[in-house]
């Protein structure tokens, strides 16, 4: 069965070396992506971060998520590179 | 009164201050940890850190971490202050605070502490070098 997929506008705020590598610390995007990793790959291919999909984290509305969360108009959306505090 | 207290900060860490809330006479041991800015890494000489986080996510992480560490452990209160900005070499980074009624939940507490933190709170540090090399992102950059 086709995704249904709607247009959907999040709020994307980036941070370390993924801002620099945007440009920007945040910014509004519109996407058709269902999931957060469907948001990452077109973000990936926009952005090339080269960084392994298996170190990154996301989080929506300032929480940690899964991949497969799916996405909701308005969402705030981060991809977290690997920390380094301390 | 047992608590937990996470804090990001632009300000220097003021170790007296943070010390004497965990004073309590219940608690017979206290513990500590203190990281500082170190003048090398991977064999190149640092100059400074520049450290950035995601404040709204490093807050709700760091205080997980602590409330985690007080279900793990039978400690009574902890604290953790972690710095943001620019720092320069002997800065402290980060304070880690514990205070238990025995030594053995303080120590463990406070290694569990800075071991999370460093290993899932949203917090960044770029490296700066003498050399006059690019800066990178530690963890996330290797030397071009």
């Amino acid at each position: 069965m086709k995704k249904s997929s709607s247009n959907k506008t999040v709020q994307l705020n980036y941070f370390s070396r993924f801002a620099e590598l945007t440009k920007t610390p945040n910014e509004a995007w519109s996407t058709e992506a269902v999931t957060v990793q469907e948001l990452w790959f077109e973000l990936d291919a926009q952005y090339r971060f080269e960084q392994e999909m298996s170190s990154v984290r996301p989080a929506v509305n300032h929480e940690f998520c899964d991949w497969q969360r799916i996405i909701n108009d308005r969402d705030i959306i981060s991809f977290i590179p690997p920390v380094s505090g301390g | 009164m047992p608590m937990h207290y996470f804090e990001l900060t632009e300000n220097q860490i003021d170790r007296d201050l943070w010390v004497e809330k965990l004073s309590d006479p219940a608690c017979g041991a206290f513990v500590s940890f203190e990281g500082w800015v170190r003048n090398h890494h991977d064999n190149r000489s640092v100059s400074h850190l520049f450290y950035e986080a995601y404040p709204e996510l490093a807050n709700n992480e760091g205080r997980s971490v602590l409330q985690q560490a007080l279900v793990n452990y039978e400690s009574n209160s902890v604290i953790c202050i972690h710095r943001l900005g620019s720092l320069q070499i002997g800065d402290m980074a980060v304070w880690v605070g514990v205070n238990a009624a025995h030594r053995d939940a303080a120590f463990e507490t406070c290694r569990f502490v800075i071991d999370e933190i460093k290993s899932r709170v949203p917090i960044w540090k770029k490296e700066y070098y003498l050399d006059s090399t690019k800066p990178l992102w530690v963890g996330s950059e290797v030397i071009g």
